[in-house]
């Protein structure tokens, strides 16, 4: 799979993943895509004072789609 | 059928320390990526749903979250930047209090679409622009059901509380 983090980038990489659970219901998050490697992904949902807090590291063989989303298109709270 | 929409949202929270004296205290920015939907004055922050799932039918129909978090919609920063309340009207520095205040709650599969509300007996410590400092805290969780002690272990010293999720405050001596 190609890899969607630019560690050049300082920006996050937001992504929409929608993947297979343990119990083979599908399932889709959003979050930061905060590591890439061969057999896994870690999309981080939040942090305290830049610091990741919650995250989710997901099989790539589990992931269904990934998306890169635009972040023009995320809305601010 | 209408499509949630995924927010970046800037919010803050209240939190115990266990030191035995406390500097200078403030409140950190939390940061999350979600869906998000609002129930009252709850803002839902779902992290994790199940493929096609509706933000509004999943509380409409009383189904589980898989992973997210609930806040005060007074937690958001450009709220707090702002907020007003009398609560703190003829409260000082010192004084025995009980403080009721609405906290902020993470969720794994359950059906919970708002905040927890808390009871905490403490002495004022500190008054800042943004939040107030208890010592030696202790807090029951009155809301929901089950009441019970927070956190679970072990005693704080401080509690650190956003002025912002403070509904009540009644001097005790």
């Amino acid at each position: 799979m190609k890899k969607l983090l630019d560690e050049n980038n300082p920006e996050n990489t937001l992504v929409r993943v929608v993947l297979r659970g343990d119990d083979n219901e599908e399932y889709e998050c959003v979050g930061v895509l905060f590591k890439e490697e061969e057999d896994m992904v870690r999309v981080v949902f939040n942090a305290k004072d830049d610091k990741v807090v919650d995250y989710l590291d997901i099989k790539r063989s589990d992931i269904i789609s990934i998306n890169v989303l635009d972040p023009s298109k995320i809305e601010e709270l | 059928m209408k499509t949630d929409k995924i927010y970046n949202i800037k919010y803050v929270d209240a939190y115990y320390s266990y030191a035995k004296s406390i500097d200078q205290t403030k409140l950190s920015v939390h940061e999350a990526h979600g869906y998000i939907e609002r129930n009252a004055d709850n803002i839902i922050i779902i992290f994790i749903k199940k493929g096609g799932a509706n933000n509004k039918r999943t509380i409409d129909e009383k189904e589980n979250i898989v992973k997210g978090l609930i806040i005060p919609d007074t937690a958001l920063v450009s709220v707090v930047d702002t907020y007003q309340t009398d609560v703190l009207k003829n409260i000082t520095t010192g004084l025995s209090v009980v403080v009721t205040w609405r906290d902020v709650v993470y969720v794994a599969n359950l059906p919970r679409y708002d905040c927890s509300v808390m009871y905490t007996e403490g002495v004022l410590f500190r008054i800042e622009k943004d939040h107030i400092v208890l010592k030696n805290p202790e807090t029951i969780r009155t809301y929901p059901s089950p009441i019970k002690n927070h956190p679970g272990r072990g005693l704080p010293t401080y509690l650190v509380i956003p002025i912002s999720f403070i509904t009540d405050i009644t001097i005790t001596k």
